[in-house]
């Protein structure tokens, strides 16, 4: 399998607070791979690194490579904006653009790369709600506000924005805390259907979602990856004492 | 440390998993008594089928305290080894008090029979048994690798005295005619002892499986610790 992502020793910092620690892993296509650890341990921080976001924050610093399709997106000419297109990214709270109908919440990305033909993004925004499994649901009041749909409803307009300028790579900040059970289980669902075009990474405090959605787990503790690995072994026989203790709720 | 309620449920599952093997440990002692006394008293029977029903009872429970577990705990790691390791063993230790039962029915026609040389081998087969299916459970229960592999090499024992016995029986039934039935009691008697041992062996395997999730002491060992 191709990789997609190559993290080699990435190390970052909020000013002189080093959170993360010479992190070092590798992702292939079509793979789901999910963060876990506790708090501040430095998993949203590493996702944050992996499409130049980390850097928009006052004071933070990074060091190391990240090759994004065998390109390092810390390379000298490399423009975080083309970056941030390739790698999307799903936030812990949904975020659709207040004022924006769904339609335009899902088509301003291709506006702002300079789609302008209506039936290229007519059928672009079609074939995006309905990779985000909310065709089906919104396709009769597209001119309605993004903020009029439900939590779940707008997390996952938010999964079709992403899409929208088919990024190889999508990031998932914790994407299922803030909504209901059956919810979770819409976007679980979509991410198993997504990856056979995306790669996902997912940042997630939830062990069982870890356990369910993910092909790779990767344990991290205090800005360190401890272990990374198949997620079923992860959860099964991780081969470090740390996340034998994590996973089994012992710490963190 | 916090008391955490994943470990208060795997203390509930210790418990009963402990109960079952302390009902097997019992039908063994009895059935061990019975050999060793040449005794069956008229309701020696009716006392280990009761165990056996004990046994059967305890089982199903110990199936519904795991199912429930792992259904509001959702464990991972060793917890979860533990408790898919307790739901295997769980058919082992009935199929023991199984076994057990089998062997009181051929006691009591056994214990009619004359006494032969091979009456012995019965009593250090039960003895060795017996040994194997105490330490294997508290191998399990203390998740000490060191004597669970103890109990498995045991095995070879037991299975080396059913071989001795087997050909000792067919000798015997060849030389005498009138004791054809009790040969045939005393090996099937053995045979059922050799399953045990068995179980026993199985116990033990899952102790490795629990402690590092490997099935057997060769993986194990080539673990770097």
């Amino acid at each position: 399998m191709k990789q997609v992502v190559e993290v080699k020793g990435v190390s970052a910092w909020f000013g002189s607070l080093h959170v993360l620690k010479e992190v070092s892993f590798s992702v292939h296509e079509n793979e789901v791979v999910a963060l876990i650890g506790p708090s501040g341990c430095g998993k949203s921080t590493l996702i944050r690194c992996l499409n130049r976001l980390h850097e928009e924050v006052q004071d933070a610093k990074i060091s190391g490579q990240v090759f994004l399709e065998g390109q390092n997106i810390y390379g000298p000419n490399v423009d975080a904006v083309t970056i941030r297109r390739r790698v999307g990214m799903v936030f812990q709270k949904p975020n659709p653009f207040p004022g924006l109908s769904i339609f335009d919440n899902v088509a301003i990305g291709l506006k702002l790369a300079g789609v302008h033909n209506k039936a290229i993004l007519q059928e672009r925004v079609e074939e995006c709600l309905m990779k985000a499994a909310l065709w089906g649901e919104v396709k009769d009041k597209l001119k309605n506000p993004g903020l009029s749909l439900s939590g779940g409803q707008q997390q996952r307009l938010c999964i079709a924005r992403a899409l929208a300028v088919s990024p190889p790579v999508l990031l998932m900040d914790e994407p299922t805390s803030a909504l209901d059970p059956l919810s979770t289980a819409s976007i679980e669902e979509l991410i198993a259907q997504l990856k056979k075009t995306v790669t996902i990474i997912i940042v997630t405090h939830n062990m069982q979602q870890a356990a369910r959605i993910s092909d790779k787990t990767a344990f991290m503790l205090n800005g360190e990856l401890v272990e990374y690995g198949r997620t079923t072994e992860i959860f099964t026989q991780p081969r470090m004492e740390q996340t034998e203790r994590y996973i089994t709720g012992r710490f963190g | 440390m916090t008391d955490l309620r994943i470990d208060r449920t795997l203390e509930n599952v210790e418990k009963e998993f402990l109960t079952l093997g302390s009902l097997v440990e019992n039908i063994l002692s009895q059935i061990s008594e019975l050999i060793k006394k040449r005794k069956f008293a008229p309701d020696s029977l009716e006392l280990v089928l009761d165990c056996e029903k004990k046994i059967n009872n305890q089982d199903r429970r110990l199936l519904k305290v795991c199912t429930e577990s792992l259904a509001k705990e959702s464990p991972f790691g060793m917890d979860l080894r533990f408790i898919i390791a307790v739901m295997k063993l769980s058919a082992d230790l009935e199929r023991m008090g199984d076994q057990s039962r089998n062997i009181a029915y051929l006691i009591k026609d056994y214990l009619n029979h004359t006494t032969t040389k091979v009456d012995q081998d019965i009593i250090e087969m039960c003895n060795q048994v017996q040994w194997m299916v105490r330490t294997s459970i508290e191998a399990f229960m203390k998740r000490d690798v060191l004597l669970a592999e103890r109990v498995r090499e045991n095995d070879q024992i037991v299975d080396d005295i059913l071989a001795d016995m087997r050909s000792k029986c067919t000798d015997m039934m060849k030389q005498d005619t009138q004791l054809v039935e009790t040969g045939i009691d005393q090996i099937m008697m053995a045979k059922n002892f050799e399953r045990i041992a068995d179980h026993a062996t199985n116990v033990a395997e899952e102790v490795f499986f629990v402690v590092r999730g490997h099935q057997s002491f060769d993986s194990y060992k080539g673990d770097n610790l």
